[in-house]
């Protein structure tokens, strides 16, 4: 036989082993299967991956359908905002990446029109040209006030809050530069940028209108606007190109992140959901860590055999790694088919919530609910089952010891990452090794702590106390196991319980029922008590004076926004900010940095915190403002922490009042306005066109602004967040569950032996259960110490490093958890081996023959 | 006639906390084809050892064991594996029968860990032979000892060994039962002329074979 016909023939008596092997595997696999093996093992991969199926399925549909409300609110997914014109390549680009898109040119001009009798009236509008008729993402409202008629070359659309204002009515006419438009109806908006910023009433042209009604020129004041919607990938294309070419006149917006403060409590949201999921697959895992080492225990003498028959270690490897494999994938298969139902069951639920409701594309959650099941069985597994298949054959005749493998801790640990990976974002990685490094030093140490502590006190224990300690050390490394993996449950449980609940209490503290929800701005001195009588019914009014005023040198250096690297810096600089001017500064802000008083050499000014960053200022500069033409040096005395979604009234800058400044003073004030009537509900007609009618006749000039419509979005979304958050939570719950019942499992065995030999030498039922009852507080007990310890430790770094308070150290906390960790084993130890307990010592026998 | 197994000077120690233990010190032995050989000695005199060191499944401290014509102190443990699957039988004192599986499928087990054909046949006629084809859908928790041990002697013989080892095969049985399955294990060697390498504490069990060493202070000496 010449070599090539040898190679042939070797290889395939290799496919033919091979192909063997795989029906070999297959056929143990299915008589397990039918035998109700691996129930637990298999239990636990279906939990982990329909947990993670529902979470990504649900989370996606909830991520997309905030975003999608955050879209409306928006009009679109992604707007650039200029105070120059935007290329109309942007738009090219755009419309290549298959997106939608329009343009809007919005500047604040003066808006004429004339009663009946012939009078004319004026009043300050935010005039937008617009491009399409509606927004790209969600509808306008049209007001039921006037007729509606789409806008064509000489008609108009306005804002409810004109009709208060001008006196206005069906096909009134109203100047705008040099055209006359004819009034075409009244449509309701609410916008989620910059909502302090639009204070004058909206007016809506054509945009070709705009441009030719001789409004813009050099010098005007324009705001351009370019908004997308589309496909998610198209979009983030889009906005990486805007955000390459880097233009300091540009401001991108994204539904995203709507507004700062919004996008962080978002984001915070999505790392929970995210972190919720991983929680319960390795809960889940801790299952399997469990159960793995009981059923992998019971094939190590079967394994032993197959190697006395002659098998070898590699072929014994392959049959068990397939049989591993067959158990993970059918596993994993039932999991995402489950938990792709419970999606669909849940999804009237979350369309309750949700409107409108993006049920997300099945595809990816479904992919990674199956490799997760993959991947936390063979996380949790490896060792279990590496130490089963390189059993020696030697077990055959007599007990040798097992060789440790330090090398499938290593694999463990890689796994275990690949597993994070896959349910987190990549770039957190670095984290992640960092956390599970510390993670599994502090739960090896832990392990070792509490072994020891339990023999010490198995050695002083005496009678049947001594007996139910002895159970639990008999076998010292999954005493060590069961009790890390209840632990670990427990803190888990522990540290989403507080997480959850500080979430929803910090979301819920950002708009409590109090926020003030409309503003009048630009009320001057002579205007104030007018204002003031004609607001005396609202509630919580508060008055603030400020100024208009810009920022012109730093420690008597000018500085100029075309200089700044900073494009944020840059815009700051070229509009005038509001100053206010008061003595305190208001409880609402934080106070971060205090001058001491005995060095303040000039009239004082408090910056808030970001801004301070943003221009380089530290406390002690000497600020140059230009209020009304005229210079005014203060020097920074504070820094203060500002909470910009709170709607209090907050200031960048702060100046100490002054009697010998003889500033422009105007006041601002905030207040509580009824909450907006639902519906036709007649009978509670809402008062604020009212105040807008009366403020405008009798104090010109001052403007209210009303937020509630841009409150109540926020508070939905908030909300929203806050039930996907309670939802996820309640999962990892139904995980733990399992874990507390396969802890008990993996002990079976040794348990059921102790108590037939109880029986056996004549112990009465009370001792059993004596024994029994003390094993599972105990266990109970010690899972609760260390959780209690893990929980300890977290919440000392969180003070030390995340929220800079002094770290206290939590009694209650050791005692709650010792006592909830018993409780729990307690009644999970009743329900599992309640019918143990009634056994007689036949009875037990056969039960251990039959395992 | 060529032996089957030759050991040679056989030393095996085990470390413990004390210092080495010597467990064997200078085993001889021979053992020709379709030989039956019986290995007597107390607990803990190191019987089971000289099994598995003869079976190949461990190596030996010191000497060398010939199985089949190869060093199997020479061998690595897939090497010695291969000679296992192919020649050698075994037999334990606690049956070793997977709970799980039925008479039948423990018979048939060794049989498709290496893709014999008609295995299902086969380990039918092995559990007919042995007197259990009415049990075999039984598993072994609804078994008694002796069927027990009956179904490991057909899983044993189904693969027709050349050499069988049997680690005290009756020790957890009843008088009775211990010589039904004594008699059936001596019976299906000479149908199938297999060698036999009994290791038992019962003299008159040993006694039925052709020759009986005792183990003694870790040395091997003949009896008869």
């Amino acid at each position: 036989m010449n070599s090539s016909t040898a190679h042939y023939w070797k290889k395939t008596k290799m496919t033919r082993t091979l192909f063997n092997e795989i029906f070999v595997a297959s056929l143990w696999f299915l008589r397990s299967l039918k035998k109700g093996d691996w129930v637990w093992l298999m239990l636990a991969v279906i939990i982990a991956s329909s947990t993670v199926t529902v979470v990504k399925q649900l989370g996606e549909s909830v991520q997309q359908s905030m975003l999608r409300k955050a879209s409306e609110s928006l009009g679109a997914d992604l707007v650039i905002q200029s105070t120059r014109p935007i290329d109309y390549q942007w738009s090219e680009l755009a419309e290549d990446l298959g997106l939608q898109q329009n343009r809007t040119t919005s500047l604040v001009t003066m808006a004429l029109t004339k009663d009946q009798a012939g009078e004319s009236f004026f009043q300050l509008v935010n005039l937008n040209g617009v491009t399409d008729q509606k927004p790209l993402r969600g509808e306008w409202t049209t007001s039921n006030l006037l007729d509606y008629k789409p806008l064509d070359s000489n008609s108009a659309w306005i804002d409810p809050g004109l009709l208060s204002l001008l006196p206005l009515e069906k096909n009134s006419v109203i100047t705008l530069g040099n055209k006359e438009f004819k009034l075409a109806g009244s449509i309701e908006t609410s916008s989620l940028i910059n909502p302090m910023t639009n204070i004058a009433p909206k007016m809506w042209i054509q945009l070709e209108q705009l441009e030719s009604i001789g409004l813009i020129g050099p010098g005007s004041r324009v705001s351009y606007r370019l908004s997308v919607a589309g496909e998610s990938e198209a979009l983030d294309t889009f906005a990486k190109r805007v955000r390459e070419h880097d233009n300091p006149a540009w401001q991108l917006t994204s539904a995203q992140a709507p507004s700062r403060d919004l996008g962080n409590s978002l984001d915070t949201a999505w790392l929970f959901l995210d972190l919720s999921a991983l929680s319960a697959v390795l809960v889940a895992g801790m299952s399997i860590l469990i159960a793995s080492r009981f059923y992998l225990a019971r094939w190590k003498q079967s394994i032993a055999l197959m190697r006395a028959f002659g098998a070898s270690n590699a072929k014994m490897n392959r049959l068990f790694a397939m049989q591993m494999t067959w158990i993970a994938a059918v596993s994993s298969l039932i999991g995402i088919a489950l938990g792709y139902l419970l999606s669909l069951s849940l999804r009237p639920l979350l369309a309750e919530y949700f409107q409108p409701l993006i049920f997300a594309e099945p595809g990816p959650a479904l992919f990674t609910g199956f490799f997760s099941g993959l991947l936390v069985l063979w996380t949790f597994a490896w060792q279990a089952f590496r130490s089963a298949v390189n059993t020696s054959p030697i077990h055959v005749l007599k007990t040798v010891p097992d060789q440790k493998q330090n090398l499938n801790w290593f694999i463990s640990f890689l796994l275990l990452l690949g597993l994070i990976s896959l349910m987190l974002n990549l770039n957190k990685l670095h984290w992640i090794i960092g956390g599970v490094i510390v993670a599994s030093l502090i739960l090896y140490i832990a392990a070792e702590l509490l072994l020891k502590l339990l023999n010490m006190l198995q050695t002083n224990a005496k009678g049947w106390f001594k007996i139910a300690l002895a159970n639990i050390t008999k076998e010292p490394n999954l005493a060590k196991i069961q009790l890390v993996s209840v632990g670990m449950v427990l803190f888990v449980l522990m540290l989403m319980t507080f997480v959850r609940q500080d979430l929803i209490t910090n979301w819920q503290a950002s708009l409590p029922d109090d926020t003030p929800n409309a503003f009048v701005m630009n009320i001057q001195t002579d205007q104030k008590q007018t204002v003031d009588q004609i607001l005396n019914s609202v509630k919580q009014k508060t008055d603030a004076a400020m100024v208009r005023g810009r920022l012109v040198k730093i420690n008597d250096k000018a500085i100029v926004s075309s200089e700044m690297t900073n494009p944020r810096a840059g815009r700051m600089l070229r509009r005038e900010a509001n100053i206010a001017v008061m003595s305190e500064i208001p409880e609402h802000n934080i106070v971060t940095q205090k001058m001491d008083s005995k060095l303040i050499q000039h009239p004082g000014v408090s910056v808030e915190q970001e801004i301070a960053e943003l221009f380089g200022l530290k406390l002690g500069d000497l600020l140059d403002f230009s209020i009304s033409g005229q210079e005014y040096r203060y020097q920074l005395t504070s820094l203060r922490e500002v909470q910009w979604q709170s709607f209090q009234l907050n200031f960048f800058f702060i100046i100490e009042p002054l009697t010998d400044r003889n500033l422009p003073i105007s006041y601002l004030s905030n207040f509580v306005l009824p909450e907006l009537p639902v519906g036709t509900d007649q009978g509670n007609k809402d008062i604020a066109p009212e105040y807008t009618k009366q403020l405008a006749e009798e104090t010109p000039g001052v403007l209210l602004f009303d937020v509630r419509k841009i409150m109540l979005q926020i508070q939905e979304i908030m909300d929203q967040a806050s039930w996907a958050v309670s939802g996820l939570y309640g999962f990892t719950l139904l995980a733990s569950i399992i874990v507390l019942f396969t802890a008990t499992l993996a002990s079976q065995q040794s348990r059921v032996q102790s108590w037939l030999l109880l029986r056996t030498i004549g112990a009465e039922n009370k001792t059993i259960f004596k024994v029994g009852i003390t094993e599972f507080l105990f266990l109970g007990g010690l899972a609760g110490l260390f959780s209690a310890t893990l929980a300890q430790i977290s919440g000392l770094l969180i003070s030390q490093f995340i929220l800079d308070t002094p770290p206290v150290l939590n009694i209650n906390l050791w005692l709650f958890s010792i006592v909830i960790g018993s409780g729990i084993f307690l009644i999970i130890g009743l329900i599992t081996q309640w019918s143990y307990l009634q056994k007689s010592a036949q009875q037990l026998k056969n039960f251990l023959a039959q395992n | 006639m060529k032996s089957i197994i030759k050991l040679q000077d056989i030393h095996y120690q085990l470390p413990s906390e004390e210092g080495v233990i010597d467990i064997l010190k200078g085993c001889n032995l021979t053992v020709q084809p379709q030989q039956t050989i019986a290995i007597t000695g107390r607990s803990g005199s190191g019987k089971s050892t000289l099994l598995s060191l003869m079976a190949g499944l461990e190596k030996p401290t010191n000497g060398t064991i010939q199985l089949f014509d190869k060093n199997i102190e020479q061998l690595n443990e897939d090497q010695r594996a291969n000679i296992r699957a192919q020649q050698v039988g075994f037999i334990f004192q606690n049956f070793q029968l997977m709970p799980s599986m039925t008479a039948l499928e423990n018979v048939l087990m060794p049989m498709e860990l290496f893709q014999m054909e008609n295995a299902k046949e086969k380990a039918l006629e092995a559990l007919e032979k042995v007197g259990l084809s009415h049990r075999s859908t039984h598993r072994p928790s609804e078994l008694s000892g002796g069927e027990q041990q009956r179904v490991a002697i057909a899983r044993a013989f189904v693969s027709k060994p050349k050499v069988l080892f049997a680690d005290e095969p009756t020790g957890n049985l009843d008088e009775n039962t211990a010589k039904q399955i004594q008699d059936l294990l001596f019976e299906l060697n000479q149908t199938l002329h297999t060698t036999l390498i009994l290791v038992t504490h019962d003299n008159k069990f040993a006694s039925l074979c052709e020759k009986t060493y005792e183990l003694k202070h870790g040395a091997l000496l003949e009896k008869n």
